[in-house]
């Protein structure tokens, strides 16, 4: 009988309420990413007009059928650093704020530098506007590791 | 007797009226000189942008017909042809987007077709009159009334500026816009034209 009990008292949480706050995570990290991707392009707007003029150029696609897909990327970002996050969490030590730069750094070093190095090689962009994309991801993936670091350490 | 009579009597009267009209509307004509210059005024979400057309290549003629008692002319087929693929917006990358925007490769001539000006007289100095236009982009025509300012100049030559506000919607073509909508072009656009002609 008290077996059973000690048991009972050893049962981890529901694994629906560790689902929940991954969802959770994720969700936020998304929302915030979206929200920082749209003040960074207007932020460059006003301090880069050059720069932003680019944006006119044919490589970038008209607007319309295929809008929703440039908003669905910060979800996108979210679901893949989550993942990492979930499965490499152990590896980061120290504070919120440096586990979020150590996950910025991460995916800046491993996932965006090479991508936007094949961008540029391939794609008539000029390398400032690489540099703005650089700078984008860095900020959105260190937004997504504070939170992946508050909500789920 | 009487009917020959009348008809007689109706041909006489027709014939005068007929002179008359010749009488009060002169035909003549209008050469279009080369420095004619074109101008659109733009926005997007991040600057202004102008585009030009600075030469007009092409040997037209305006024809009209004056109606000396209204001082009003008339123009018949008369219209300037502009290629859009010679738009120039200083930005290689709206000016590539503009002309797309314009359907360049579809249809290349923005024709604007003279059809009157009022109150025109032979001899102005910055007068302003009022003209009606159709202007024909990607297979939409659209009527305007633009006012000139119109100016004789040495040589029989004539000096007519204006501008008008268009809207790409009036032509049912889309303002460019990239990256979701993020980056657009205003729907707004403002048309300026300096037109030289020889009166001959």
């Amino acid at each position: 009988m008290q077996n059973t009990y000690s048991k009972k008292i050893n049962i981890q949480p529901p694994k629906i309420f560790k689902m929940n706050k991954v969802f959770i995570a994720w969700l936020t990290a998304a929302i915030l990413m979206l929200l920082l991707g749209i003040g960074m392009l207007y932020a460059g707007i006003y301090f880069f007009p050059k720069i932003a003029d680019e944006y006119f150029s044919p490589v970038f696609r008209k607007a319309g059928e295929t809008d929703w897909t440039f908003y669905a990327h910060p979800f996108i970002l979210a679901f893949a650093l989550k993942w990492f996050w979930e499965r490499y969490k152990g590896i980061f030590e120290g504070g919120v704020l440096l586990r979020a730069i150590e996950v910025a750094l991460v995916y800046s070093i491993v996932a965006l530098l090479p991508i936007l190095w094949l961008t540029y090689s391939a794609i008539d962009v000029s390398f400032k506007m690489i540099v703005t994309w650089f700078i984008y991801g860095f900020v959105q993936s260190f937004a997504a590791g504070l939170v992946f670091a508050k909500l789920n350490p | 007797m009487r009917v020959t009579f009348y008809i007689i009597f109706f041909l006489f009267i027709l014939n005068a009226s007929f002179i008359k009209g010749l009488q009060n509307n002169s035909l003549a004509r209008w050469v279009v000189e080369k420095n004619s210059s074109l101008n659109i005024q733009g926005e997007t979400n991040i600057n202004s942008f102008e585009c030009d057309v600075t030469e007009y290549l092409r040997p037209d003629t305006l024809v009209y017909s004056k109606n000396d008692a209204i001082k009003k002319l008339c123009f018949t087929n008369s219209c300037l042809i502009i290629d859009i693929r010679r738009f120039d917006c200083h930005n290689k990358f709206i000016t590539e987007d503009f002309r797309n925007a314009l359907k360049a490769e579809e249809t290349p001539n923005l024709k604007i077709l003279f059809l009157t000006i009022d109150q025109f007289s032979n001899s102005c100095n910055n007068q302003i009159v009022k003209g009606i236009v159709d202007v024909e982009l990607a297979h939409a025509v659209k009527r305007s009334e633009i006012n000139y300012t119109i100016k004789t100049l040495p040589g029989n030559r004539i000096q007519m500026n204006g501008s008008h506000v268009f809207y790409f919607s009036d032509f049912n073509l889309k303002a460019p816009k990239k990256l979701a909508g993020l980056i657009r072009t205003k729907d707004q656009i403002k048309v300026n034209f300096q037109l030289f002609f020889k009166a001959i």
